[in-house]
């Protein structure tokens, strides 16, 4: 932590070396928030980086009232919600016009597995749910699927998400609600009743 | 007595962990006399288990790092620092927001100072010379003194003598700016009439911006700042001798997108008769098929004729000066 705050003071002196560390520590986070909020990993490159570019131009601003991570991920979030905005004007009405999910395989995307020893068919397993994921959240608003992703990846309360986004706590809970369906329908997850006899004992143990 | 209905409305606060440990344990009670809610929050704790593995997988691959650490790199290196950092480098290195009062009071008065300087000096040169109201007391139906004029213009400098500077406005975007060695040059000289006039091309970027942003809009703007950046890119990386051919994988993918967007772009311009948008797009897309198409292993040949061809159209210089943004002070200031 005292590490962070040095590069933090660096960084705010106009060390660009001392930013990209600051920006090594969280560059997968951040990555990992876009492509699931873009579904499409050149998309999720931009937008983190304009995340990161932002963020430089701002931390001469950061006070460190909050972590440096908080104070990101309200850049973070703004950043998001300025891309939904722009997609709105220059697509309205289309839905992603110019998403090059139908017009590339996964592997051109880089949806490459993690370890390259797994099985062939593991791997087109893994790529089929991958898709359904991102076909699951395809179903989602852009603003439902940021406010899935701040409470589930994130870990955010309901009455930050509503602060971040300017909405409702009940918005909060609706859009998470529609969000955990949709993935339950595209994942295929279901149980049936039967199934249940104990499970909630056991939860509750 | 067990309600479907107001249990179904817990799901999401117990799924996500929003409720208290004794309002949980309580939830779980009642979900364990109702199969049908028990199963749906099974379900749905589920979803999120699998989502979660599955997102695991979706992320890319180590070598894909160094790559986006170098293009975040590359951005940085376009960004100007914040008015933040030019005010501590121009007051000797102190930081206003964590100095003490006294040192922001004297910095604050000093940029006062200065910017009163800098008024009082625009009003002198707006001012008319001392000899002009002579001039129109001594010939009161006055004509334009061309030869009064060109001896002012048309002195020839003395050698050594530093010459004049000036800002002009061009009507039209001057692509000529970055012309030498693929940099926008700080000055340009001509010589006319005699007299060497330097054109401060940096204030002038400021005019520039303005009429690129006329010019186009800001879709096609941040288009031309992200072709810039990945024919850049792909011109450092394939001058490269000892480059693998994976190295140009990202441009490869880039490029195909951004093919579609100029193709996008380019219709759009069309349609909309604007012309200047639509040639400078259609001089960027022969660039974008050829990265787009290139084979996993490209022969060093094709590359460098992607290179020469760069190179002589000077594309990359031209899409910087295309994708120049008009700062929020040019606005302000006309």
């Amino acid at each position: 932590m005292i590490q962070e705050d040095k590069l933090i003071e660096r960084a705010q002196e106009g060390d660009q070396e001392a930013f990209c560390l600051l920006a090594r520590t969280y560059q997968r986070r951040i990555y990992a928030l876009a492509l699931h909020y873009t579904r499409d990993p050149h998309e999720a490159d931009d937008l983190s980086q304009e995340v990161w570019l932002k963020a430089y131009r701002a931390i001469c601003g950061f006070r460190g009232e909050a972590g440096f991570y908080t104070w990101l991920r309200r850049i973070t979030v703004n950043t998001f919600l300025n891309h939904q905005r722009e997609m709105k004007t220059m697509y309205s009405g289309e839905k992603k016009a110019f998403r090059l999910g139908e017009l590339v395989s996964l592997d051109e995307l880089g949806l490459t597995p993690a370890e390259p020893r797994q099985a062939p068919e593991e791997l087109l397993q893994q790529k089929m749910m991958v898709e359904k994921v991102m076909e699951g959240l395809s179903e989602l608003t852009a603003q439902q699927r940021l406010i899935f992703l701040l409470k589930h990846r994130e870990g955010m309360t309901y009455d930050e998400i509503a602060r971040a986004c300017a909405v409702s706590t009940g918005t909060v809970k609706k859009a998470l609600f529609r969000a955990i369906n949709r993935l339950r329908e595209y994942l295929g997850v279901k149980f049936s009743a039967a199934e249940d006899v104990s499970y909630a004992a056991r939860e509750r143990r | 007595m067990h309600d479907c209905g107001k249990t179904k409305e817990l799901l999401v606060d117990l799924v996500f962990d929003e409720l208290g440990p004794e309002a949980r344990r309580r939830a779980l009670l009642e979900l364990e006399g109702c199969p049908d809610c028990l199963a749906q929050y099974r379900s749905m704790t589920e979803a999120l288990r699998v989502f979660d593995q599955v997102t695991e997988t979706a992320m890319p691959e180590e070598g894909y790092w160094p790559g986006y650490e170098t293009r975040l790199r590359e951005r940085l290196r376009h960004e100007r620092p914040s008015w933040m950092w030019r005010l501590a480098d121009w007051i000797g290195g102190f930081r206003p927001l964590t100095a003490p009062a006294l040192p922001v009071a004297a910095g604050l008065a000093l940029v006062l100072l200065a910017i009163g300087w800098w008024t009082w000096q625009r009003r002198q040169a707006v001012a008319p010379t001392p000899s002009a109201p002579v001039v129109a007391r001594e010939t009161p139906t006055p004509k334009p003194n061309v030869e009064s004029h060109d001896k002012v213009i048309a002195i020839t400098p003395k050698p050594g003598e530093i010459s004049n500077r000036r800002t002009t406005v061009h009507p039209t975007v001057h692509l000529a700016a970055a012309r030498s060695n693929g940099k926008a040059p700080s000055v340009r000289r001509e010589e006319r009439g005699g007299k060497i006039i330097e054109d401060d091309v940096v204030s002038r970027g400021s005019d520039q911006s303005l009429i690129v942003a006329s010019l186009f809009t800001p879709e096609t703007i941040k288009h031309f700042e992200k072709a810039q950046l990945m024919l850049r890119s792909f011109r450092n990386a394939s001058a490269e001798k000892s480059f693998a051919a994976t190295d140009l994988a990202y441009e490869r993918q880039l490029s195909r997108r951004l093919l579609y967007q100029n193709i996008l772009l380019r219709r759009d311009a069309e349609l909309k008769g604007n012309l200047p948008a639509e040639e400078a797009l259609s001089s960027l897309e022969p660039f974008l098929l050829d990265i787009a198409n290139l084979p996993d292993k490209p022969a060093p040949g094709e590359l460098g004729g992607i290179r020469e061809r760069l190179r002589r159209k000077e594309l990359i210089a031209s899409l910087q000066i295309s994708s120049a943004r008009p700062s929020a002070r040019m606005y302000q200031n006309p």
